[in-house]
């Protein structure tokens, strides 16, 4: 160990680790330095976690706080409940049309900033503002955009002649939310996307412009192969983002009209602190929690997996 | 005559990225800065004909003129938004200390030390990202009310930390990945131990990368609302997202609802701007 190769027989990745010789050894250099955080999350994510799961298999006395073991019951009244599966529903709903919306919004927003056109750094660092911005806080900026009362669409409306919409209606209000959602995470993406398309070499473009390859055609075939991944990792943390949203909700609709916009984590909330059934609640978590894990393992599996069979696997 | 037309549609769809971009923000600015007796008539004004300060000055807690001239008293949430946002600025500076303490050795651990179990490390302090805070909110609740920690905010700073910390680790890490690899080798055969190769010679390497990791970690405490709405809802140490719950909910004039709402946007949004070329070279994609 106390010899050191020089750097360039080394692969490039294993070449940028500290490999020379001290008194103690890497990996003990290097769990001393993560130790903390592993403490920190052992304490503050695992055990919340196994707490709820085990709170799932209790049965709860709301006013005493007794506690008694229960096995399956609250997974199963969770399941019988036909709240529960609406809950499902919407947030599947919720999450298709904000990952709709945003990938679309943050598409767009990339290819129109790749362009040249004056104002365009500006426009590049204004896009920041909405994604800097509390989502609770840009609910209630929406607010103010969609109130039949006192919304800015409703003004325009009202200036053309026409009669006000009520988008936040049983009938609109998630692709409603939606839109508020994708107006704050899709310039995010848009950065994403942006650092990628400015890699791709502009004489790809001219060449097939030349093959007299249409603006469809040149969007497949040249910018989609560019931007899959960053997308795809993109596609991920807003499905993440969407199927765990809650201060949206709660200030835009607090899950109504009625239950239309009642998504599973805002029927945990509900349950858990407003009705105290504290089983229920911890067994709708735990359903909620199997759905976002199984997005997650997707998205390892489309991430990591290429990265390892190139030769990461070793340095495990 | 084909380009022509290609620069206007490009700046069309500019054009339309801006207003879909800025004017939400615009027109709550608007509304916080019109009188509500000219606010709240039979029609939507989108252009205050007398706009005023009179909302702000309202709710920093002095009596203001109004429309008509008439003394309009403070606004009586004022005192909550205004503590809620020295609150919040106290817990977010909490959590992106201690967060910053203990994320950066990891995340230069994990992306430079020859260590085993570093893939496996990096990706369960990830893994634990996508976990929804609903679901450790039920066990927190319980835990809180134990040991007395609800409404404090030592204990919002704690939950703040299990969201910001893999967080940072992640945008840390892939900072780290990125610095010259022959960096602490040169340090190191100047004779420097691996600790003081990281003090001395990493670590300002690094300081674009160290701005993005605290930048974030503020904001990411700032933003959240679930556990701050759970813990600290009517309690003195309620931060701003649930102290504009509270005026929101209640009957109140949304002229004054837009103040508090423009107050509370500004330290972030100032914050974004000033360190957004920090921001904007935080790259997800190296894991």
């Amino acid at each position: 160990m106390t010899t050191e190769a020089p750097p360039r027989a080394l692969p490039r990745r294993e070449s940028r680790k500290v490999a020379v010789s001290s008194s103690i050894s890497p990996t003990k250099f290097g769990l001393m330095l993560v130790a903390p955080v592993a403490i920190l999350l052992l304490a503050t994510v695992v055990y919340p976690v196994l707490y709820s799961l085990y709170l799932s298999v209790q049965r709860v006395d709301p006013l005493t706080g007794a506690k008694s073991f229960a096995g399956l019951v609250n997974y199963s009244r969770a399941l019988s409940d036909k709240a529960t599966w609406w809950s499902l529903l919407i947030t599947v709903y919720y999450t298709a049309c904000v990952t709709l919306v945003s990938t679309g919004v943050a598409l767009g927003s990339a290819l129109i900033l790749r362009e040249r056109f004056r104002g365009r750094a500006v426009l590049v660092a204004l896009i920041a503002l909405p994604w800097s911005m509390s989502t609770y806080a840009a609910a209630v900026l929406w607010r103010y955009v969609y109130s039949p009362q006192y919304g800015l669409l409703a003004g325009l409306a009202e200036r053309l002649g026409m009669d006000g919409v009520d988008f936040l209606s049983k009938s609109t209000v998630v692709p409603a939310l939606a839109v508020v959602h994708a107006w704050q995470f899709a310039p995010l993406g848009a950065y994403f996307l942006l650092a990628t398309l400015q890699s791709v070499p502009e004489d790809q473009y001219r060449l097939a412009k030349i093959d007299g390859m249409g603006v469809w055609l040149r969007f497949r075939h040249i910018t989609m192969p560019y931007v899959r991944l960053p997308l795809a990792i993109f596609l991920v943390l807003v499905a993440g983002q969407a199927a765990t949203a809650f201060d949206l909700i709660y200030f835009l609709t607090s899950g109504g009209p009625g239950n239309a916009s009642r998504t599973l984590t805002f029927s945990v909330y509900e349950t858990f602190f407003q009705n105290q059934e504290f089983g229920k609640g911890a067994a709708q978590s735990w359903i909620l929690l199997i759905l976002i894990i199984a997005v997650t393992s997707f998205y390892y599996f489309l991430i990591v997996t290429p990265r390892r069979s190139r030769g990461e696997r070793k340095n495990t | 005559m084909r380009s022509r037309k290609r620069s206007v549609f490009i700046h069309t769809a500019a054009a339309a990225l801006l207003v879909w971009t800025i004017f939400p923000i615009v027109w709550v600015g608007i509304v916080s800065v019109t009188y509500h007796a000219e606010f709240a008539q039979s029609h939507i004004s989108l252009l205050p004909s007398h706009p005023t300060l009179s909302n702000y000055i309202r709710m920093l807690g002095s009596p203001a003129a109004g429309l008509d001239g008439r003394e309009l008293s403070p606004i009586g949430n004022g005192p909550l938004i205004l503590d809620g946002i020295v609150n919040s600025v106290i817990v977010a500076v909490l959590t992106t200390v201690i967060g910053m303490l203990v994320a950066v050795p990891a995340a230069y651990a994990l992306a430079r030390v020859a260590m085993r179990f570093r893939s496996s490390s990096l990706l369960t302090i990830i893994a634990t990202r996508s976990v929804p805070p609903i679901s450790t909110a039920v066990p927190f609740f319980a835990l809180y009310n134990a040991l007395n920690l609800t409404g404090t905010r030592a204990g919002l700073v704690i939950v703040h930390l299990t969201i910001v910390v893999p967080l940072t680790v992640w945008v840390g890490y892939s900072f780290f990945l990125n610095l010259p690899p022959s960096l602490e080798q040169m340090a190191r055969v100047d004779g420097c131990s691996r600790w003081s190769a990281f003090r001395r010679i990493v670590l300002p390497a690094a300081r674009p990368g160290l701005m993005a990791m605290a930048v974030i970690a503020f904001l990411t405490s700032w933003d959240e609302f679930a556990f701050a709405l759970i813990f600290t809802t009517g309690t003195p140490t309620q931060t701003f997202g649930p102290a504009l719950s509270g005026m929101f909910f209640l009957v109140s004039l949304p002229n004054e609802v837009a103040a508090g709402l423009v107050l509370g946007l500004l330290p972030p949004m100032v914050l974004a701007i000033v360190f957004s070329r920090y921001i904007r070279r935080v790259n997800f994609v190296s894991v």
